[in-house]
């Protein structure tokens, strides 16, 4: 029987939240950075629009039985190759901004990704 | 002719009287003449009176949309019933002076999909084999891997022309070009070189067109069409015969506009359903065993030079 006392098991925790979300920053305590998801499902993105606080990953993830591709409208960010059935893209956007994005095999596919300024850590609470 | 006929189109052999009547009327593979007048499909075959000079005449043959490298449930089984396809077209009466390839060759661009069909075309008897490319066969790299097999052409930008027998043919491509939220084009470049290699034609010149994506707006919401296209009818209007063949959905639609003549093709892979029958234009699972009805290949004869090609279609189910 594994034993654990209460110390290891918040640092467990914690590593196994920034391992989970791919952001451990040194010299900062861990903060579970966040990745949002749009499913590509009959030749639609949903949502197709997503806001997001900079920082944050979008995963795209492909559930059609066709393959669809990501390429951003304006070259502002990298595109993705081709995604067959199951297949997923991660980007991170660090930068604020509006990215218009398509399917360049089904073009009349569209979404779009709202970047907003980065999330702050809520303030600690000091009683 | 309106041009957004959206009704499904009948398959002719599958009503038994009308069967009985192309039979009567020698309907053997000798090619058969589909018009659509005022809405309304008719057969003829051709009267050998109208048969054009001896020495123009050849049959050629469309495949399309075979797909290699997909594996879902609509057809796990792509290679084969490419394969099957073939197997049609070399049983043929007439062998093919050429085929053409109406894209989407391979499923994701993958070298391996592209080897796997060049492999099964090694075995279609025929002189000449042309291609163009759908957007499956550009995926990543603007196509590089399809034309470094299949050429860049006389354009040196992967659309071309050639002559065959007095007809002029043009290879287009419309998977290069698209407009984000919207539908594909040629793009002005590709129409200029399209304007300058007509010029000097005379209008009594048959001329043959294919690309990939339909070059007239069969359903817009699934981008089953090419935006610039009007302008690519203005250099073609002015002869005497066009056909357009064209790929992409994976099933026959056809239009006519003055003397141009427009049909999209049969693939070997897989079903798509008709415009709008669906949320969506994804592959169609269809019963067990008649897969093949959906799947075909396509003869075409020219045999009168002053009028429209003939075109008999056949379903891998068929025979």
């Amino acid at each position: 029987m594994y034993k654990m006392n209460l110390y290891s098991l918040m640092l467990f925790v914690g590593v196994a939240a920034a391992m989970i979300t791919g952001v451990v920053r040194a010299g900062e305590p861990p903060v579970a950075a966040a990745s949002q998801e749009v499913k590509i499902f009959n030749y639609k993105f949903g949502p197709d629009m997503l806001t997001v606080p900079a920082g944050t990953t979008v995963i795209w993830v492909n559930k059609d039985e066709v393959p669809h591709t990501v390429m951003s409208s304006d070259k502002r960010f990298k595109s993705s190759p081709a995604l067959d059935t199951g297949d997923t893209y991660s980007y991170t956007f660090t930068t604020p901004g509006s990215y218009e994005y398509f399917c360049t095999l089904h073009p009349f596919m569209k979404g779009k990704i709202v970047v907003t300024a980065p999330a702050r850590p809520a303030p600690a609470k000091l009683d | 002719m309106k041009t957004n006929d959206q009704t499904p189109h009948a398959h002719p052999l599958q009503d038994p009287e009308r069967r009985k009547l192309l039979k009567s009327m020698g309907w053997g593979g000798a090619g058969l003449l589909w018009t659509m007048k005022s809405g309304v499909l008719s057969a003829a075959t051709l009267d050998a009176a109208t048969a054009g000079a001896g020495g123009a005449d050849f049959s050629f043959v469309q495949i399309s949309d075979s797909h290699i490298g997909f594996h879902q449930e609509a057809n796990p089984h792509v290679l084969d019933t490419l394969q099957e396809a073939i197997g049609h077209v070399n049983g043929l009466a007439t062998a093919p002076a050429f085929v053409l390839h109406t894209g989407d060759v391979s499923h994701l661009s993958k070298p391996e999909q592209f080897d796997a069909a060049q492999q099964a075309f090694k075995s279609i008897k025929t002189d000449s084999m042309f291609f163009t490319p759908g957007e499956h066969d550009t995926i990543g790299d603007s196509g590089a891997e399809f034309f470094k097999r299949f050429g860049l052409g006389n354009s040196g930008k992967g659309y071309y022309s050639f002559d065959y027998k007095g007809t002029h043919c043009l290879g287009l491509v419309n998977v290069l070009d698209f407009k984000p939220g919207g539908m594909t084009t040629l793009g002005d470049e590709q129409l200029e070189w399209v304007e300058k290699d007509l010029k000097h034609l005379s209008s009594s010149t048959p001329i043959l067109v294919f690309a990939h994506i339909p070059l007239w707006t069969v359903y817009e919401p699934w981008g089953w069409g090419t935006a610039d296209a009007p302008r690519l009818y203005s250099y073609l209007r002015r002869f005497g015969s066009v056909t357009v063949l064209n790929g992409h959905i994976h099933q026959i639609q056809q239009k006519i506009e003055g003397n141009m003549t427009f049909y999209t093709a049969r693939g070997t892979a897989y079903p798509q359903p008709q415009p709008g029958a669906a949320p969506s234009p994804g592959p169609l699972t269809v019963p067990a065993g008649q897969l093949g009805s959906y799947l075909g290949i396509r003869e075409i004869r020219q045999v009168n030079v002053k009028g429209p090609m003939a075109v008999t279609d056949t379903t891998l189910a068929l025979g």
